[in-house]
């Protein structure tokens, strides 16, 4: 039997002493009676002098009882020394607490408890259990490599120990589990070496929400390192316990009143200004005439304030969308945080996105250079292209004109659209540096040259680009009449801001000669002629993030009027913007689904918060990216961050959503979590699955599994129910023998006879 | 000292209509209301015996011998006042009260001591009710104050009309200390000239039972009535008291550790024994033995008393 507060257990053993003494002093010489029946009251004496002497003792062995196990109750017993951890040696517990980003989310198991706050329950369990001579310490796993000490060497003081542990914060950081015990190994070798160990248990426990991707995204080496330290506790005697891995609730009951979380509308690039708009829908039945308010805010870089507008509007049926309008927003940042009142739902239902908002595209138009001649005909493709993107030559298109030779060396052109309109000139290097933009987001444009054979540059193209577009072997096709575009084209998203347009734009063009182009499957025709044939075909080849634009005619009259129709000016335009999107701008990812978040850029090379939780907006720290894409110590936070390449220029914006309904957060398998957090086998016998904290869906099974675990783990079953219940026994025990000691209401009828 | 001080107006009312009859055969020197142990010139008859020579012819029964030729004599039984006497108890135990003295309680030794009405006073307003009663039918009637020694102080019995006044005088200027001996008051008033005689003892009889025993035989012997008047506080009787402390005795007992609370039952007991044991000598002589609680009126339970002696009386005459 030991004590959570040794202190109050002795304080209880000398409150023995209060009864006893009351005893005493009841039992001190009085003021005498004055009496006159003496013979009767002595023969009385003499009668009761056993029975009371005996009611006496019991009275008052009751009321010491009384005292010493209310005493006890208090001290917090606990009768785990014969079968605990340790066999009566003190323990030092080292608590490994995960306060990542994953420790943000909700556990859905009690209302508003963390994953961290349910990690930190199940710490301070440990903690409760205390037996005489526990230490324990704490070190927190996020942020870095290894775990932070916070609390080393162990430390006897449990109010400051439950302190700190109470105070732990979840962090943006994603936290490494494996590694984080990298410190625990370092700590525990050299704690033995010192002696510091000399006549203890450490008992390592190591509390995580265990959300799936919390140990994949670790390697081999962290394994080790987690190994080396649940080894080492075993060797010292001890034991490791991992907490039992979080239980993914049921998904949310959508058939309540729920409002679904507000998001910014998409856009595409436009040129300093923006219409925003925001969808709020909700499933389940309708709200009626009730509204939803829903905030926008916009972040000013270059201040601290952002601009804020409100939009009202109710989600009128089951499952509608009402989309809520808002006046254009005069910016050009790139970053929206729409929101609804934390009164109408939780608020980690907060939603960021990009608004892809450019204020200057480039595209490069790649083309041998010449000197215009002044006549239709010999007006050069990359004069076209360049009056296109840039009839008003203020520079919204930054337009750049290359030969194609200038592209055979050097890095990838870093531009949003390529317009390759003399392939036949590229070589093979050019090739390369082309489909390297390509894969990188960039959007290429390719047309046919003007004259010459089509072989040797649409195998060479095909080789560099993959895209199943351009046969090599097919000829190139003359109508005679000319064949118009139909006026009814394909509803593409390329030309979706013209669609209205679109016949109108069409129907003058007209086109004499034709390249033949295949359309595999995942392509996707955005212009036909009347006849069927596709005139520019879009597809987006395997392992790449732009696209490839093909159109079957060069930009030149001799082919076609579409070089003099206005349709060649939203064409070329619309083709740009679309680059943007694909390069450049929105990329929304759900907190959960992937915590260590891999950003789409492969030579993103730091990522930076720039609009955080909360009101504030604000710049983070910079957060490495790895090869492949992955930040270094994880990206899990809600907000927006920015991309950015090795020479600091902003590849793109990541908007971080919390996962509304929980419905993507998995954890990670129970019957993983131990084998995966070690790499020996024989070590992972050594480790033991702690108990959750007690929810109300844990069946018997589960509490049993529970106290078993308890047991194991040495925190010790609490007595302290058992006094207090022995001590109300006692209580009425003393109750019942003061009563009987003093004879209360005890009138003997036929005492008084006349 | 004031009449009214010991004997009530309600008290008085209460037992007006009483007479306070000898359960035995009274042998007074005066014609009274009580039945004689001399048959002589009187109206009550008694019975008829022979003739025998020397009797007077006035006393034939003439009717009797013309029916049977025979010479019987008519008896008739002498009616006789009663002589009454009673003895208090002024042991020191008699001082012990726990009633609170209000103005016109009347003040005696004992109330003095203590400031509270007290067994003693209540033996007097007891022995004050039944002189006043004789004495208003014409019986005589004596006190005998019962100190260590026996009498410690006495009335004569007389039939006087200040003779009310001398015993409530006596009672009242009385010490009150000490042991009783009540047997040896009974053997000194015995010792007096006198015929058979009506002793009311009052007493809270909490000492010996065997010296009480022994003095009420010898009354039983000589063929005395008696009425055993038991004083007890309402305090003795209940024993309420909540205290852990020495208890002292009035008589010099000495101290006596006990808690009250603890030896009620086992006391309670005892004096319910003791009670018994009173009320069985009492019975096994014939004698009547009634307990008073000193914090109650006097008047209702000697009336009780009284009223149940006439009730047995009438019933013996008439029988």
């Amino acid at each position: 039997m030991t004590f959570a507060a040794p202190v109050l257990a002795w304080m209880a053993v000398g409150a023995i002493a209060i009864p006893i003494m009351i005893h005493l002093l009841m039992r001190r010489r009085r003021q005498p009676v004055a009496w006159a029946a003496m013979d009767l009251l002595r023969r009385a004496v003499r009668r009761s002098a056993r029975r009371s002497r005996l009611e006496q003792m019991m009275l008052l062995a009751s009321r010491c009882l009384l005292v010493a196990a209310a005493g006890l109750a208090i001290a917090g017993p606990r009768w785990n020394e014969a079968n605990g951890q340790g066999g009566g040696r003190s323990r030092d517990f080292i608590i490994v607490v995960d306060q990542g980003v994953a420790s943000m989310a909700l556990t859905g198991e009690v209302a508003g408890q963390s994953m961290l706050d349910r990690s930190k329950e199940w710490a301070l369990r440990s903690i409760d259990g205390w037996q005489g001579g526990d230490r324990a310490a704490v070190i927190v796993m996020a942020g870095r490599d290894e775990g932070l000490a916070v609390v080393w060497p162990p430390s006897a003081d449990a109010s400051s120990v439950r302190g700190v542990i109470e105070s732990l914060e979840s962090i943006d950081l994603g936290s490494r589990p494996r590694a984080s015990l990298r410190l625990v190994a370092d700590q525990l070798e050299e704690a033995r070496v010192s002696g510091m160990l000399e006549g203890r248990v450490p008992i390592l426990l190591v509390a995580s929400g265990w959300t799936r991707g919390s140990l994949e995204a670790e390697g081999d080496a962290d394994a080790a390192d987690a190994t080396r330290a649940m080894k080492l506790v075993g060797d010292l005697g001890g034991q490791s316990t991992v907490l039992e891995p979080w239980n993914p609730p049921a998904p949310r009951d959508e058939s309540d009143r729920w409002v679904l979380p507000v998001h910014a509308e998409r856009q595409g690039p436009q040129a300093g200004a923006a219409a925003l708009r925001v969808d709020a829908g909700r499933r389940g039945p309708a709200l009626g005439s009730e509204s939803v308010t829903a905030s926008l805010r916009v972040p000013e870089r270059s201040g601290a304030q952002g601009v804020q507008l409100s939009f009202v509007g109710a989600a009128t049926e089951a499952g509608d969308s009402t989309r809520l309008a808002g006046a254009p927003v005069r910016t050009n940042e790139l970053g929206v945080r729409a929101s609804i009142p934390a009164d109408q739902q939780p608020a980690d239902d907060d939603s960021f996105a990009v608004v892809a908002l450019e204020s200057t595209m480039s595209a490069l138009v790649v083309d041998r250079q010449r000197f215009d001649a002044g006549g239709l005909e010999e007006t050069p493709a990359s004069t076209w292209v360049a009056r296109a993107l840039d009839p008003e030559e203020d520079g919204t298109i930054d337009v750049t004109r290359v030969d194609p030779t200038s592209l055979e060396s050097g890095p990838p052109p870093t531009v949003d659209a390529i317009f390759v309109l003399q392939p036949d000139l590229l070589g093979a290097g050019a090739w390369a540096r082309v489909a390297d933009a390509m894969r990188a987001g960039a959007t290429v444009a390719l047309t046919p040259p003007t004259s010459g054979r089509m072989d040797a540059w649409a195998a060479m193209a095909e080789r560099a680009l993959g895209a199943g577009v351009l046969e090599p072997s097919a000829a190139f096709e003359s109508f005679e009449p000319a064949h118009l575009l139909d006026v009814v084209q394909p509803e593409s998203t390329v030309l979706a801001m013209i669609s209205s347009e679109l016949g109108d734009l069409a129907a003058p063009v007209e086109v004499r000669r034709l390249m033949r182009m295949a359309t595999p499957e995942g392509s996707e025709v955005v212009l036909r002629l009347s006849g069927g044939e596709p005139l520019l075909v879009r597809v987006q080849p395997d392992g790449s993030r732009g696209h490839l634009l093909v159109l079957g005619i060069p930009i030149s009259t001799a082919w076609s009027n579409l070089p003099t129709k206005p349709l060649i000016v939203p064409l070329l335009q619309e083709i740009v913007r679309q680059a943007v999107v694909s390069r450049a701008a929105a990329w929304t990812a759900t907190l959960g689904t992937q915590p260590l978040a891999v950003v789409p850029w492969t030579n993103a090379r730091r990522v930076r918060s720039v609009m955080g939780r909360g009101d504030a907006f604000a710049t983070g720290d910079w957060m490495a990216v790895e090869d492949g894409g992955r930040v270094v110590g994880g990206l899990g936070a809600v907000g927006l961050y920015e991309v950015v390449d090795a020479s600091g220029e902003i590849l793109g914006h990541l908007a971080m959503n919390a996962d509304s309904r929980r419905a993507s957060n998995e954890a990670t398998p129970r019957e993983r979590v131990i084998p995966d957090m070690t790499a020996e086998p024989a070590t992972a016998t050594n480790v033991r699955m702690g108990p959750a904290s007690t929810g109300a869906d844990d069946g018997p099974a589960d509490v049993a599994r529970q106290d078993q675990a308890t047991d194991q783990a040495g925190f010790g079953a609490s007595w302290a129910w058992v006094l207090l219940v022995l001590s109300i026994i006692l209580w009425g025990v003393e109750g019942w023998l003061a009563r009987m000691a003093s004879h209360a209401g005890k009138l003997l009828p036929g005492m008084w006879r006349r | 000292m004031r009449a009214e001080e010991y004997l009530a107006p309600e008290t008085l009312a209460q037992l007006a209509p009483f007479e306070l009859r000898a359960k035995r055969i009274a042998e007074g020197v005066m014609n009274g209301m009580h039945r004689s142990p001399v048959q002589g010139p009187a109206v009550e008859f008694a019975s008829h015996r022979h003739y025998a020579a020397g009797d007077s012819v006035r006393h034939l029964d003439w009717k009797v011998y013309a029916r049977s030729d025979k010479l019987h004599v008519k008896e008739y039984r002498q009616e006789t006042n009663l002589e009454v006497m009673v003895l208090v108890d002024a042991s020191g135990s008699m001082t012990y009260g726990t009633l609170p003295v209000k103005s016109g309680w009347g003040g005696t030794d004992a109330t003095r001591q203590r400031s509270a009405w007290t067994k003693y006073d209540h033996a007097c307003a007891c022995a004050a009710a039944i002189s006043f009663l004789c004495l208003h039918q014409r019986d005589r009637v004596g006190l005998g104050i019962v100190g260590p020694d026996g009498l410690v102080a006495n009335a004569r019995r007389s039939s006087a009309k200040d003779q009310w006044r001398t015993i409530v005088r006596l009672l009242a200027t009385q010490p009150v200390a000490g042991v009783a001996g009540i047997g040896r008051a009974i053997d000194q008033v015995l010792a007096q000239p006198g015929g058979r005689m009506l002793f009311a003892i009052a007493s809270d009889f909490l000492g010996p039972t065997e010296e009480l025993r022994s003095a009420l035989a010898l009354l039983r012997h000589r063929g005395h009535d008696a009425m055993l008047l038991g004083m007890l506080d309402r305090q003795e009787i209940q024993f309420d008291l909540d205290v852990a402390a020495p208890f002292e005795g009035l008589e010099s007992e000495g101290r006596l550790e006990a808690d009250a609370r603890v030896v009620r039952e086992a006391y309670l007991a005892e004096l319910a024994l003791h009670q018994a044991s009173v009320d069985r000598i009492a019975r096994t002589c014939g004698f009547d033995c009634l307990w008073f609680d000193t914090h109650e009126s006097v008047g209702p339970v000697l009336a009780s008393l009284i009223a149940r002696r006439e009730a047995m009386t009438r019933g013996r005459k008439h029988g």
